[in-house]
């Protein structure tokens, strides 16, 4: 009675401080989505430029937007057209987006930017400001102006032409325009066919913000929704963060039914091993409470965890779901005193794995860093609890149910010897080394192939680029310099030779911050030429003789030039207001202490282009960069560092059994089956999924960790047949719930999924059945004359 | 005959000329008749227009100069949206919808799409929905005061918006039957361009 009391206040105190710590996870944990944590934190400045621009690039917060008239003939490109108006205007107004563009100019045309007009004799195209100072310059301008009042063509500027006769305000915004644009219709972007309507949405927010980009796509949505008139059109959206999105949406929908029938299948296994709905039940709370406290503990160190490392990390916990079945296993109907040494090996089971898993805690990749972690806090969490509180909340009393066929089994069961065994390796080591021999390179560098985007998308996003003639901004030269001006001054040097390999027909296009926002230096030399007021006043003067303009109009004019002459420099601080903020912020910006001046190239023509590229960026002190190559070694890196922390936690795990063991030729038994179960793992993902990619390797992780517990369990020295019954039958629970769980996400189509599921699933029976033809102990200890009665003994 | 012979015959026929004389009294005017009645009626009568070749003469009278800007030139519409006026210099531009080429000494020396720039749309969008009868648009951007009269019809054309009301503070046309003869453009700070056209041809021919 005493007993029962308390079990059931041990019970009580774990569940509230599980609940506890729930409450705690739930409103003070921040999870991030931002996937490019995941990746390394740079080690050199081209890393980290590359970094900044996979996480905040002008690429990868592009949304692009296609109005269909859907087939509706009633749809002309008027409705089209308005649409795309109405659409980009309450876009603008979301504050969303840093930049929707659809080709309409009124936006520009249609108001003076008062900062803009202030500094047009520093920034503008000098030919129709700076340099069109003097009275043969004046004199052209008065004529030009004359002409437009004539033809009507003045109004569209008059309200500006006392104070800008030089018409240099509209110079300043004809090189505004982007330099290649798409087809227009009725003053907006339209496809050569003119059937859709084209807009491009930069988001504000970064590209691996998956929440902020949710929250764009659902604004384009709700937007487009709300327009008047748009019956009969379709919107559709294409580009990385959509794609994104959609994905997050899928990976959400596809986990949670297949994670949902894994979890099925696992009860039903625990519930036909233990006929037990306590034990099932309360076998669930050592790995709840791992991931409740491990996830706080990631949390309160880094400050957040990431989506993917939680993910992934209880994928690596499912090793502590047979923390239970083995205390369950063991402790029924074993005498209490003999637990002991089920007890060592799991903790043996534990620090081995431990120690793994905190191999790959210690890196420079804070998702890893973090998976390993959670891992390690974790599993020790679901080991102590399993040990400490769920073996006195057992049911008193409870027998595992009896298993008759399992005592004559097990001496059937073939075993192999240690020499069969290290053949074995060798041929298992021999096949992987000729596979990747012959494949060539076993990683997987090319980010794109862990895509779930559906085929028919892709081909959207190639159409709609098409259609917009979007360069392809994989190829960009970068300036890192101390501040903003002396980027512009390097920009403002490269500028003639990227001219000259665009004539050259080396490249298409370029694009950089220097052309809207010329440096310091350049804005004081125009300065430096504006005449004084007497000057400028003789030379409008003389400008004027045989003319009608009243000069006495154009005194604005005259105040404008001689306010220029003592301006400060404009900078890129002073730019976020203005027409310019957006393309100069994209193309220049803060690089943690320094600046980053960005210069996108289209049209690189080969390796020629390329050679001419790489001895340009030498001379200018610049960097030549390409997106998808750096992407990929990036990869490649991370793939180095994760493949150094593997054999690192492979070395950990044997000196730790070696120590623990102390026994050479256990040491062997044990070892074998783990090393063979992930070389076999390993060759197997290579020969069918082409290569391995990030999470195949995090899942053999988990392999090791599974044949490690395996082999452990079953190499140890039993007390019996009865013993060796229990062993073989935990074991057998254990990895027949890994071993369904898992197979259950290889069903999956997504890639992560597919990959972790399938992995495990093939490295758990790998590791379960080399354990048993290997491992399998032969001795029994000395404590087998008082052996206990087996599960599968009569009784 | 006699003069008393000659009185007595106007005697005579003096009812019959009184009447002749109030007949042609009441007898609609010939200038008058063909003017539409109302603005739905003119637009309708401007439809039928398919093209029309006209001289001008365009005034510009502007606070920034001291004179007044004159040029004459040739303006032809086609339906439903050409528009070519070329001045004697050899400077004008063409319009094929959205599409406005700029021409100077005969060639043409920019391109621009009309809906990009809200000033110059207003300031065509206009002149185009008046050439092609397009009642609608004109409602759709101005408060219309149409009055026919004795020759001619006057149609005045407010603007809606404040966007096209920074730029026109007034456009009046003033027409006799299908034929536009003047459009006068008032802007807000006096500045006021005045075209007159002489028409020189029109398809079809006979819709006065």
């Amino acid at each position: 009675m005493r007993g029962s009391a308390r079990r059931w206040g041990l019970l009580a105190a774990w569940l509230a401080a599980l609940a506890l710590l729930a409450v705690w996870d739930a409103t003070r944990i921040r999870i991030s989505t931002d996937l490019s944590q995941f990746l390394p934190r740079g080690a050199s400045q081209q890393d980290n430029v590359l970094l900044s621009q996979v996480r905040g690039g002008i690429a990868a917060r592009t949304l692009l937007l296609r109005i269909d008239a859907a087939g509706n003939a009633e749809s002309t490109p008027k409705h089209l057209a308005a649409a795309s108006r109405a659409l980009a205007g309450r876009l603008r107004d979301s504050g969303v987006f840093a930049q929707v563009a659809n080709g309409d100019l009124t936006v520009i045309v249609g108001k003076t930017d008062p900062v803009l007009f202030r500094y047009r004799y520093l920034i503008g195209p000098p030919k129709h400001c700076a340099d069109a100072m003097d009275e043969p310059a004046l004199r052209a301008a008065l004529q030009q102006r004359l002409e437009e009042l004539a033809s009507g063509l003045a109004i569209l500027d008059k309200q500006r032409l006392a104070a800008d006769p030089t018409a240099c305000y509209r110079a300043m915004l004809g090189a505004l325009a982007p330099r290649q644009a798409p087809t227009r219709k009725r003053g907006v972007w339209f496809s050569p066919d003119g059937r859709h309507a084209l807009l491009v949405a930069v988001t504000a927010a970064r590209a691996s913000d998956l929440a902020s980009q949710r929250r764009a796509v659902a604004t384009i949505e709700q937007a487009f929704a709300a327009l008047p008139g748009t019956k009969g059109l379709k919107l559709e959206l294409a580009g990385p963060g959509y794609f994104a999105v959609g994905s997050e949406q899928r990976i959400k929908t596809e986990t949670m039914l297949l994670s949902t029938a894994a979890s099925v299948i696992v009860i039903l296994i625990l519930a036909l091993a233990f006929r037990s709905v306590t034990l099932v039940v309360l076998g669930l709370l050592p790995l709840t409470s791992g991931v409740l406290l491990a996830a706080a503990l990631v949390s309160l160190l880094f400050g957040s965890v990431l989506g993917i490392t939680l993910a992934l990390g209880v994928t690596l916990l499912g090793v502590a779901l047979d923390y239970p079945v083995h205390v369950y296993a063991h402790a029924a109907g074993a005498d209490p005193g003999r637990g002991r040494p089920v007890w060592r090996t799991l903790l043996l089971c534990l620090v081995t794995t431990v120690l793994g898993y905190a191999a790959v805690a210690w890196t420079s990749f804070e998702g890893l860093s973090q998976l390993g972690i959670l891992a390690v806090v974790g599993l020790a969490t679901a080991a102590l609890t399993s040990r400490y509180l769920l073996l006195p909340l057992m049911p008193t009393g409870y027998r595992l149910p009896e298993r008759r066929w399992l005592a004559p089994l097990q001496p059937r069961l073939p075993r192999l010897s240690l020499r069969a065994g290290v053949w074995l390796l060798l041929a298992s080591l021999a096949a992987l080394g000729l596979t990747v021999l012959v494949r060539g390179n076993p990683w997987e560098t090319d980010i794109r192939r862990l895509s779930v985007v559906p085929q028919s998308e892709l081909d959207r996003d190639r159409a709609i680029r098409a259609q917009l003639g979007a360069p392809d901004v994989a190829r960009v030269l970068y300036a890192v310099a101390d501040d903003d001006a002396a980027v512009l001054m390097r920009l403002e040097a490269l500028r003639p030779n990227l001219e000259s390999l665009e004539h050259q027909g080396l490249i298409s296009g370029f694009e950089g911050a220097d052309r809207w926002l010329p440096s310091p230096r350049t804005q004081r030399s125009r300065q430096a030429i504006l005449p004084g007021p007497e000057t400028l006043a003789a030379a409008l003067r003389a400008a004027d003789a045989g003319l009608p303009f009243r000069l006495e109009r154009l005194q604005p004019f005259l105040n404008d030039v001689e306010d220029s002459r003592t301006l400060s420099p404009l900078r890129a601080d002073d730019l976020a207001d203005t027409l310019i903020g957006t393309p100069v912020a994209m193309l220049l910006q803060p690089f943690g202490e320094r600046w980053l001046g960005l210069v996108p190239l289209s049209g690189v023509a080969g390796e020629e282009a390329v050679t001419a590229l790489r001895n340009l960026v030498e001379r200018h002190r610049m960097g030549y960069l390409d997106l998808r190559e750096g992407t990929a070694e990036l990869l490649s890196g991370f793939f180095a560092e994760t493949l150094d922390k593997l054999l690192i936690a492979a070395a950990v795990l044997l000196l730790t059994l070696a120590v623990a063991l102390r026994n050479r030729r256990r040491l062997a038994q044990v070892s074998l089956p783990i090393t063979m179960a992930l070389v076999l793992t390993f060759l197997l993902v290579i020969l069918l999924h082409g290569a391995a990619n990030l999470f195949h390797m995090v899942s053999l992780l988990l392999v090791a960790g599974l044949a490690v517990d395996y082999s452990l369990f079953l190499s140890r020295p039993v007390v019996g047949a009865a013993d060796r019954a229990r062993t073989l039958f935990s074991v057998s629970v254990g990895a027949g719930t890994s071993f369904g769980m898992f197979a259950m996400l290889a069903l999956s189509a997504i890639p992560a999924l597919n990959a972790i599921g399938f992995t495990v699933a093939a490295g758990s029976l790998f590791g379960y059945l080399l354990s048993l033809l290997l491992a399998r102990s032969e001795h029994e200890s000395l404590e087998s004359i008082t052996d206990a009665p087996a599960p599968g003994s009569a009784r | 005959m006699t003069r008393s012979g000659l009185e007595n015959q106007l005697l005579r026929s003096a009812p019959a000329l009184l009447a002749f004389c109030l007949w042609l009294l009441f007898l609609p005017q010939p200038g008058a008749a063909t003017q539409p009645a109302d603005v739905k009626a003119l637009m309708a009568l401007l439809r039928r227009v398919r093209r029309v070749e006209v001289s001008y003469q365009e005034t510009v009278k502007s606070g920034l100069i001291d004179t007044t800007i004159s040029t004459r030139g040739r303006l032809i519409y086609e339906a439903p949206d050409h528009i070519r006026r070329i001045s004697d210099r050899r400077e004008g531009f063409v319009l094929d919808g959205d599409h406005m080429r700029l021409i100077a000494g005969g060639r043409v020396v920019k391109e621009l799409v009309v809906s990009d720039l809200a000033p110059l749309e207003a300031m065509v969008g206009a002149l185009r929905a008046t050439f092609s009868g397009d009642l609608a648009t004109l409602r759709g951007d101005y408060r219309l005061d149409y009055r026919p009269a004795n020759g001619h019809w006057t149609l005045d054309l407010e603007p809606r918006g404040s966007g096209l009301s920074a730029m026109f503070r007034h456009i009046e046309m003033v027409g006799d039957g299908a034929t536009i003869t003047t459009i006068v453009m008032e802007e807000p700070n006096g500045d006021r361009r005045t075209l007159r056209m002489r028409l020189l041809s029109r398809e079809p021919a006979g819709l006065d």
